[in-house]
C-alpha cells in the first residue's frame, strides 16, 4: 500500500474547505484554510494533542503567576521567599524541608519550591524567548545582508556562521559565560554610562550568541529565493531603492519558515539555558528557575549517600516542571513540523 | 591518490574554520586583564617567584598584550604552533599536560556510546519508518512506541535522567560508586608503586594490557550509566531523522519503479535506505556536537575527570586558558570528523565525486 501514506481524512473535509472559496472557485483566505487544517490535524492525533494541551498549560501559569505564588511587596519577585535563620545581612542557609502546608513542595536551603517552580515557568518563557529575539535579530540581519548582496560578503558571512556549526554549542556558551564582563561601559558620544549584566543575563546574551547562525542561515536561503521572483524583477524595474525591495518585497515574503523555526526551537531553547544552569552558570541561589533549584539540590544528593531519597522532593517536583515543558514543545513541533511538511501532507 | 588529493583539499578548506574559530576563542579572553591573560602565553611556572622582582610586565611587554587586538592575535598564533599553549593555573601545569590527562576518559566514553547510537538510532528509525508508511502517516503500534520513546528521551534533560539514575543504582543499589573506577581499584591505578602501566589511559584497554582483567571489568561497569545516558539523547537525535528521511524517500516515484518491477519488499526498502543514509550523513555533524555536549553533562554528573567535567570546573575556576586550548582540541576533532563524513558521502552518494 504505497500511496496510503496521507491517513484517512472524513469525507465532510472537502466541503469543509469549500465553504472558503468564492463563485469561480479560487480559494479565499489561503493562510486561514492553513490553520485551520494544521489546528484539525493537531487535534487529530492524541500526542500532537497532548503537547498542544501541556504548552497551553504552560501558558496559562506563566499567566496567572503572581496568582498562583504571591508575591511579597517590594522585592524582586523572581526571587524566592526565603524562610530561614539569618545573621544580618546574610542568610544562613538550612537543610532542605520536607513539604508542609505553608511550603507546599517544601523548601530548599530555605527557599520556597513551589514559588521556585511556579515562578520559574516565567523564567523559561522570558528567557527562550530574550533569547530567541536576540538571535533571530541578530541571524536576520546578517542573513538579509549575505542573502541579498551575495557574491563576496555572502561568502565571508556564511563561512563565519559556519564556524559556530562547526563546533559544540554548550562550550562555547560556557566560554562566553565566562568571558562576558559583568559590567560594560558603553560610549555613545558624550553619554558613557555602564550597563551592568546579572549572570542570567550573560547566559542569555550568550546562548544567543550560541544561536543566531541557524537563523541566518535559512533567512539567507529565502531570500535566494524569493530574489528571483518576478515581483522582485518589478520592484527593481520601476526603481525602488535596495532597501525598500529589501524590507517591502523580500523580507514579508521570506519570514514564514524562519518564524516556524524560531517558535519551533523555543523548547530546546529553554532546555540549553536549564543545562547551563545546572552546570552552574545559571543565576544565583534563591532565583526562581527549575535547573536552578536541581542544580542545588545536587549537593544535598551527594551529602547523604546513606538515605538518598531523603531530599529528593528538592530535585524531582522542578525536574517534572522542566520535563512536561520540554515534552510539550516537542510534542507539538513534532506535529507542527510533520504538518507543515509539503513531501508529507494531504492531497 | 585521489583520495588523498580531496583530503588534503578538504583540509585546506577546513583552515579558515579553524582560524575563524581561534579568532572568536581568542577575542573572548581579551575581556580579561592582561595580567591574566599572560597565561597563555607561558608555558612554565616562571611568574610567581616570591623573591625576584615581578616578571609579569616583562612578559606583557614581550607579548605585546597591551598592543592592538591583532598583533596580540598573531603573538599568540605563533606559540600555539610552536606547541605553547599557556599555562593553567588551577592546575598549576601546563595547560596540555591537563587536557592529556582527562582526555581519555572522555574518548573511552564516546567509544563505547557513539556505535550504540549510530546502530541502534539508525535501525530503530528505519523500523518506524518502515512501519508508519505501511500504515499511514501516523503509523502502527511500533511506531508509536518507538516515537513516544524517543520523544521522551529527547524531553528528559541529560541532568534529569542523570541524576535520576544516579540515585536509583549508585547510591539506592549500592552498584557502583560515581568516578572510573571503585575506590581501591583508583588507589591501585594512581599509586606509582603498583607497577601499573599507563599504555592508552583508557582504562578497560590498560587493565587487559596489564593482566588486570578485573580493572576492566571495573570500568566497564563504571561506564554503563554514562553510555545509557549519551546513547538515550543522541538516539532520539538519529531515529527521528532517520525516520523523517526514510518516509521521504518511501514515497518518491523510484520506489514505484522499484516496486513495478516487482522486487520484493525488503529489496525495496534497501533502495531507501541508501538514499535515507545521505541525510542521515548530514546530521551527523550535529549529532557529534551533540555527543561532547552530552560528554560535559554526563561526566559532570557522574564525578567522570574526563575533558568535559573539566571545562565545567575551569570555568567556574576562570581558567580560560583550559577552555582556549579544549576549544581548539574540540574543533580539531570536529574538524577531522566532518572529514571523515565527507569521504563516507563519496563512497554512499555516486554524484559525490572524491
Amino acid at each position: 500500500m504505497i500511496y496510503n501514506l496521507y491517513g484517512g481524512y472524513p469525507v465532510g473535509f472537502g466541503s469543509w474547505l469549500g465553504g472558503l472559496k468564492n463563485e469561480i472557485g479560487i480559494r479565499l483566505r489561503p493562510n486561514l484554510i492553513e490553520l485551520k487544517v494544521v489546528i484539525r490535524r493537531v487535534g487529530g492525533d492524541p500526542l500532537s494533542l497532548l503537547g498542544a494541551i501541556i504548552v497551553l498549560f504552560f501558558v496559562s501559569i506563566g499567566l496567572l503567576t503572581p496568582l498562583l505564588a504571591r508575591p511579597s511587596h517590594g522585592v524582586d519577585p523572581y526571587i524566592c521567599p526565603y524562610d530561614g535563620p539569618t545573621m544580618g545581612e546574610f542568610k544562613i542557609y538550612p537543610p532542605p524541608s520536607p513539604p508542609s502546608p505553608e511550603h507546599p513542595f517544601g523548601t530548599l536551603q530555605g527557599f520556597d519550591i513551589y514559588y521556585g517552580c511556579i515562578w520559574g515557568t516565567r523564567t523559561a518563557f522570558r528567557v527562550g524567548s530574550i533569547v530567541i529575539l536576540i538571535a533571530l535579530a541578530l541571524g536576520l540581519s546578517i542573513g538579509c545582508v549575505a542573502g541579498y548582496n551575495g557574491g563576496l560578503i555572502d561568502e565571508l558571512l556564511m563561512r563565519f556562521a559556519d564556524i559556530f556549526f562547526a563546533f559544540p554549542g554548550l562550550l562555547l556558551a560556557i566560554v562566553l559565560v565566562v568571558a562576558l564582563p559583568s559590567v560594560w561601559p558603553v560610549t555613545l558620544g558624550p553619554i558613557s554610562f555602564a550597563v551592568a549584566l546579572s549572570q542570567l543575563d550573560k547566559l542569555v546574551l550568550a546562548l544567543a550568541l550560541v544561536g543566531w547562525p541557524s537563523y541566518a542561515r535559512v533567512i539567507r536561503s529565502e531570500i535566494f529565493r524569493v530574489k528571483q521572483e518576478d515581483y522582485v524583477e518589478a520592484a527593481k524595474a520601476i526603481g525602488c531603492s535596495g532597501r525598500r525591495i529589501l524590507v517591502k518585497h523580500i523580507l514579508p515574503n521570506s519570514m514564514y519558515p524562519i518564524l516556524t523555526m524560531a517558535f519551533l526551537n523555543f523548547g530546546k531553547t529553554v532546555l540549553f539555558a536549564a543545562t547551563l544552569s545546572f552546570l552552574g552558570f545559571g543565576p544565583e541561589t534563591g532565583y526562581a528557575d527549575w535547573a536552578t533549584i536541581i542544580s542545588h539540590s545536587r549537593n544535598w544528593i551527594v551529602t547523604t549517600p546513606q538515605d538518598p531519597f531523603r531530599f529528593s522532593f528538592t530535585w524531582i517536583t522542578p525536574s517534572m516542571f522542566i520535563f512536561a515543558f520540554i515534552l510539550g514543545w516537542s510534542l507539538l513541533g513534532d506535529a507542527l513540523r510533520d504538518i507543515m511538511d509539503p513531501t508529507l501532507r494531504r492531497t | 591518490m585521489r583520495l588523498i588529493s580531496y583530503i588534503v583539499r578538504r583540509l585546506l578548506f577546513a583552515m579558515p574554520t579553524l582560524l575563524g574559530l581561534s579568532l572568536i576563542i581568542f577575542y573572548t579572553t581579551t575581556f580579561f586583564p592582561p595580567r591574566q591573560r599572560v597565561r597563555l602565553f607561558i608555558s612554565e611556572r616562571q611568574y610567581q617567584n616570591p623573591w625576584g622582582p615581578d616578571p609579569v610586565p616583562a612578559l606583557i611587554e614581550k607579548y605585546h598584550l597591551n598592543d592592538p587586538f591583532f598583533i596580540q592575535y598573531t603573538t599568540w598564533l605563533r606559540e600555539v604552533l610552536r606547541g605553547n599553549f599557556g599555562y593553567s593555573h588551577s592546575y598549576n601545569k601546563p595547560a596540555v599536560n591537563v587536557i592529556l590527562r582527562f582526555f581519555p576518559a572522555t574518548l573511552e566514553l564516546i567509544i563505547f556510546a557513539a556505535p550504540i547510537t549510530i546502530f541502534g538510532g539508525y535501525k530503530l528509525g528505519v523500523l518506524s519508518a518502515k512501519r508508519a508508511h505501511r500504515k499511514g502517516l501516523h503509523g502502527d503500534v511500533v511506531d508509536y512506541v518507538t516515537r513516544t520513546i524517543t520523544t521522551m528521551g529527547y524531553s528528559l534533560p541529560s541532568f534529569v535522567l542523570g541524576l535520576l539514575l544516579l540515585v536509583i543504582f549508585y547510591l539506592v543499589l549500592g552498584w557502583v560508586q560515581p568516578g572510573r573506577l571503585s575506590i581501591e581499584l583508583q588507589t591501585f591505578v594512581s599509586s606509582p608503586t603498583s607497577g601499573w602501566v599507563s599504555y592508552t589511559g583508557l582504562l578497560t584497554i590498560d587493565g587487559l594490557l596489564n593482566g588486570r582483567a578485573d580493572i576492566s571489568l571495573d570500568a566497564l561497569r563504571h561506564l554503563v550509566l554514562p553510555v545509557i545516558i549519551l546513547v538515550t539523547q543522541n538516539l532520539a537525535i538519529l531515529t527521528r531523522i532517520t525516520r523523517s528521511s526514510m518516509v521521504g524517500e518511501l514515497v518518491k516515484p523510484y520506489m514505484v519503479t522499484a516496486k513495478a518491477k516487482g522486487l520484493d519488499e525488503e529489496n525495496v526498502i534497501g533502495h531507501a535506505k541508501k538514499n535515507s543514509l545521505i541525510s542521515v550523513l548530514t546530521v551527523s555533524g550535529v549529532l557529534f556536537a551533540s555527543m561532547l555536549t552530552g560528554v560535559v553533562v554526563t561526566e559532570y554528573i557522574f564525578l567522570i575527570n574526563g575533558v568535559g567535567s573539566l571545562v565545567v570546573k575551569a570555568a567556574s575556576d576562570l581558567d580560560f586558558v583550559l577552555l582556549v586550548d579544549v576549544s581548539l582540541l574540540f574543533c580539531v576533532i570536529f574538524m577531522l570528523f566532518s572529514l571523515i563524513v565527507d569521504i563516507a558521502y563519496a563512497y554512499i552518494d555516486p554524484r559525490v565525486k572524491p
